[in-house]
């Protein structure tokens, strides 16, 4: 009885921690989409702003070629017509990364656009 | 200063240019080379405190600590009990040093949202982070709009109100002049609610606060029923623009021109109210082509001047003259703000409305007969008189002149010729762009600039908010 105590206390137990990181990803993931919207779409879903574009790996690659931390550090000091830190001022340096990646990677669906006005 | 509303054809400037074709389109491979990565410099990275720069690049500094709360109550425990200077930054779009520090860096940017809109009043509670154009949906929602925004619309609103940030109308004043309330957290961690008819003198000093007075953590805005409108633009010969000028301004609910620096053209924007929308989606990827286009056009000008300073009137003529007029039509804050993704640093001074032609006028003489190597358009909007101590529009109707250059080019010989000039038409510099003026000019400028540093004083005894450039401008350095 008090094996089994013990075995559905610590099955009870994984299943939160499983629960508590399964939860702390989504809020993260979650996290980084509003960040995206707030201060990355505007540039990195235009293609004529020059930005590589979200979600086109190949426009990454030449960037991520250079390694992680120069294309951080080119996202916080800003090049070219990229502003400091994209102008996140929320954003930390592991913020910028989780960004970064979440651009950078192919498999995100659902690319929104800005509202479109009429000529 | 949008560029993608001046559609200078890259192609007429190349055209215009002659034998310079070649060389123009390899300095312009060379532009779009820059814009790779460059190898950094200075230590390995490890996690920080980030460094601070703003949106140009003229400003900078390295905080010792950076603060984002996420509750109004976060915000009043971290100012209450900081020791170190404290600044604010809101979106960074400041190009004078109004938030370098090294102490603490207070960001509202979490601290977003339209909260609520009064259904009698109309008046909307909005968090200070809001960036402007997060605003414009939740209110669409609710049937309701802005009354005028600038074209800049990523600023957070604490940010807007800061510096009175303004769009252009005749009859339409800054984003201060639509406060009707402000909360502000102050040095001593103390909530100070300020209306028109409640802490009247923190009012008028808060609605253009420079950040000085404290943390504004909401603000309560006026609103009206949603609106569409449409904007027109056109080229037209310099006189003819100068001589419609004050016409223009009082026929349309929106006026603006963008001059062209040793060119004979000008570009006239006119916005107004429309019923129906007649919005079609098909037209607008032409519109971001032509964006790209027109920043290409100007880039290209720029690199072709560089090496042949000659070519920069007629080039810019022969673009000019080929622009067509356009028009756009859409939910009122959608055609108000537009996207900037070309950075540049700015001067602008407010001058009384009337004297706005005579003064471009001189700026575009003075540009020429100096030969200064600058192509980037003057942007001159209208904006009416309020009461708000700091507000460049305080008991004048102005009329805003606003000169800018490249970010990675140099200014300041460029704004030093300039800057007498608004000098001589009686100008007020705008608290976020570029200026020179210490106290001495500032208090004479601006007649209640002894009104504020009294508020200022009171709440914020010790100086917590104060950085140097602050204290240089207050007269306390």
């Amino acid at each position: 009885m008090k094996r089994q105590s013990k075995r559905f206390a610590a099955t009870s137990l994984a299943l939160s921690l499983t629960c508590l990181c399964t939860g702390g990803l989504k809020a993260a993931e979650d996290y980084t989409k509003e960040l995206y919207t707030l201060y990355c779409q505007s540039c990195h879903s235009v293609d004529a702003t020059g930005a590589p574009q979200a979600f086109v790996p190949d426009d990454w690659e030449p960037r991520l070629e250079k390694g992680m931390d120069q294309t951080l550090e080119n996202v916080i000091v800003g090049i070219g017509n990229m502003p400091p830190l994209g102008m996140c001022m929320e954003c930390t340096e592991q913020d910028l990364q989780a960004l970064i990646h979440y651009m950078s990677n192919a498999q995100q669906t659902g690319n929104p656009t800005n509202r479109k006005i009429g000529k | 200063m949008d560029f993608s509303r001046i559609k200078l054809n890259r192609r007429n400037v190349l055209k215009a240019a002659g034998m310079a074709v070649a060389a123009g389109s390899a300095w312009a491979e060379t532009s779009e080379a820059q814009a790779q990565p460059s190898e950094r410099k200075g230590p390995p990275l490890k996690r920080r405190v980030l460094p601070w720069s703003n949106w140009s690049g003229n400003q900078e500094c390295l905080p010792s600590v950076r603060k984002v709360p996420r509750s109004e109550e976060q915000l009043i425990d971290i100012v209450k009990n900081t020791t170190t200077q404290v600044r604010f930054v809101g979106s960074s779009h400041s190009f004078s040093a109004l938030v370098p520090t090294e102490g603490t860096l207070i960001s509202l940017a979490a601290l977003r949202g339209v909260e609520s809109v009064d259904p009698q009043s109309g008046d909307a509670e909005i968090w200070g982070g809001t960036r402007l154009a997060q605003i414009g949906d939740p209110l669409w929602e609710q049937g309701r709009a802005l009354i005028n925004m600038p074209d800049i619309n990523t600023q957070t609103l604490a940010g807007a109100v800061a510096t009175s940030t303004h769009g252009t109308g005749v009859k339409l004043g800054s984003m201060s002049s639509e406060v009707s309330q402000l909360r502000l957290v102050t040095a001593q961690g103390e909530v100070i609610e300020c209306s028109e008819d409640r802490e009247t003198d923190i009012f008028q000093a808060a609605r253009t606060h420079l950040g000085a007075l404290g943390a504004v953590s909401k603000i309560r805005l006026r609103t009206r029923p949603r609106y569409y409108t449409q904007e027109r633009s056109w080229m037209m010969p310099l006189e003819e623009g100068l001589e419609r000028a004050a016409q223009l301004r009082d026929k349309h609910r929106h006026f603006e021109m963008y001059a062209l620096p040793h060119g004979d053209y000008i570009l006239g924007i006119t916005i107004d109210e429309v019923e129906l929308p007649a919005a079609t989606a098909s037209k607008v990827d032409t519109e971001e082509h032509e964006r790209s286009n027109s920043e290409s056009a100007f880039r290209t000008v720029a690199k072709i001047t560089d090496y042949l300073p000659f070519l920069r009137s007629p080039i810019i003529n022969y673009a000019a003259s080929r622009v067509e007029p356009e028009q756009r039509v859409g939910r009122s804050y959608e055609v108000f703000g537009n996207l900037r993704d070309m950075r540049f640093n700015e001067m602008e001074y407010s001058v009384p409305a009337e004297q706005g032609p005579a003064c471009l006028k001189e700026i575009l003489e003075t540009i020429k007969r100096q030969d200064i190597d600058v192509i980037f358009p003057i942007e001159y909007r209208y904006i009416k008189a309020d009461d708000i101590w700091l507000s460049p529009f305080y008991q004048q109707n102005a009329c805003a002149i606003s000169c800018h250059n490249f970010h990675d080019r140099d200014y300041k010989k460029y704004f030093a010729a300039i800057e007498p000039i608004f000098w001589k038409y009686g100008g007020r510099p705008h608290p976020g762009k570029i200026h020179t003026l210490g106290v001495a000019q500032l208090s004479q400028v601006y007649p209640k600039w002894n009104e504020f540093l009294a508020v200022r004083k009171e709440l914020d005894p010790k100086g917590k908010f104060l950085n140097p450039f602050m204290k240089k401008i207050f007269g306390l350095a």
